[in-house]
């Protein structure tokens, strides 16, 4: 008996036909992995990383910017050096 | 509006437009390739390739403005040397998230230490050590030097990267390369849109948007600078600091 046959997959078994025990395929056999899969997730996680950057680029700007107009603000209000 | 600004706004258009197209072209008219390259999985090279660039083009602008920066300091140079060693970083790690699922795939691995995989982790990893010792080590001349010096002695493994396959062999394909048989005419569109979108037009605008923040953190130091001078400390009550105003006066107190 074939345990890796796609025929038993496709037809009904017989009962001879039935798997006894499961066998690998190897983990790390090629054919056995979806070529969608990855590419999906190679996208998205480009896309993920594209996105947190500049989101976390615009933050900082933010931040930077608001402190930066509220110090002078601030310095705005100090005497002059020497008054 | 600026020239700069309008320059800034252009690329952006630009880049937007080349995305447009970019994108159906490598997913609805550009056929899969052979189940050993990955099949529907080597989709990923039209994007892949074009980041790799990506990190050549920034770690240049970061080994340019460092060198400068070393002979002549100056905010601005700062300024680009740290915006390109944070794009380079950022383009590697897009990098090494999208080549270990293509490997998978083609070559049933996620890694393996292949000459041009490990010369490339080298690389990103010297500029997030750059981008490390930026954000902790403090923003003085010294730290400052250090970083320019780091900057210029991390792009001299950028060439490196490139010649590994051809030095030293190993997994990675050379289809575009010395010795490869170059891409079929039915893939060279999507190649090449991917190449205008991810490597010519997406670097300067995000080398713009870090530089622009590096230049805002150093007028923030000169303001501090100002302030102490000034005698804020003496004026800290006039101030209020609950109105998240001056987070950094606190410590001052």
């Amino acid at each position: 008996m074939n345990l890796n046959s796609t025929s038993s997959m496709q037809t009904r078994g017989t009962p001879e036909e039935r798997s006894t025990t499961f066998v690998p395929v190897g983990a790390g056999d090629p054919e056995a992995t979806d070529a969608g899969t990855f590419m999906v997730a190679a996208y998205v996680l480009m896309w993920l990383c594209t996105v947190l950057f500049i989101l976390q680029t615009w933050r900082k700007t933010r931040n930077v910017q608001q402190r930066v107009d509220e110090l002078q603000k601030a310095v705005a209000k100090l005497p002059e050096v020497g008054e | 509006m600026t020239k700069k600004d309008a320059l800034f706004y252009g690329i952006l258009a630009a880049f937007a437009a080349a995305l447009t197209f970019t994108i159906p072209t490598i997913f609805l008219y550009t056929p899969s390739a052979q189940l050993q390259a990955g099949g529907l999985a080597q989709k990923i090279f039209y994007f892949h390739v074009a980041v790799a660039f990506g990190v050549y083009i920034t770690g240049g602008v970061c080994f340019l403005a460092s060198a400068i920066y070393l002979v002549r300091p100056t905010e601005t140079t700062n300024a680009w040397a740290r915006a390109g060693s944070d794009c380079a970083a950022f383009f590697g790690t897009m990098v090494l998230c999208s080549g270990p699922l293509w490997a998978k795939k083609a070559w049933g691995v996620y890694w393996t230490w292949d000459p041009q995989l490990t010369t490339l982790l080298l690389s990103v990893l010297i500029y997030y050590a750059i981008g490390l010792l930026r954000a902790f080590a403090g923003d003085g001349a010294a730290e400052r030097r250090f970083a320019a010096a780091l900057g210029v002695m991390g792009a001299v493994n950028l060439p490196i990267i490139y010649y590994s396959v051809q030095k030293w062999g190993g997994n990675h394909p050379t289809v575009n390369r010395e010795g490869g048989g170059g891409l079929d005419p039915s893939m060279k569109a999507a190649f090449y849109m991917g190449m205008l979108t991810m490597s010519l037009l997406l670097p300067p605008l995000l080398l713009w948007l870090r530089s622009r923040v590096a230049l805002l953190q150093a007028k923030l130091e000169h303001t501090w600078q100002e302030a102490l001078t000034r005698g804020i400390v003496d004026h800290l009550d006039d101030v209020d600091p609950t109105e998240h105003a001056l987070p950094d006066a606190q410590g001052l107190r």
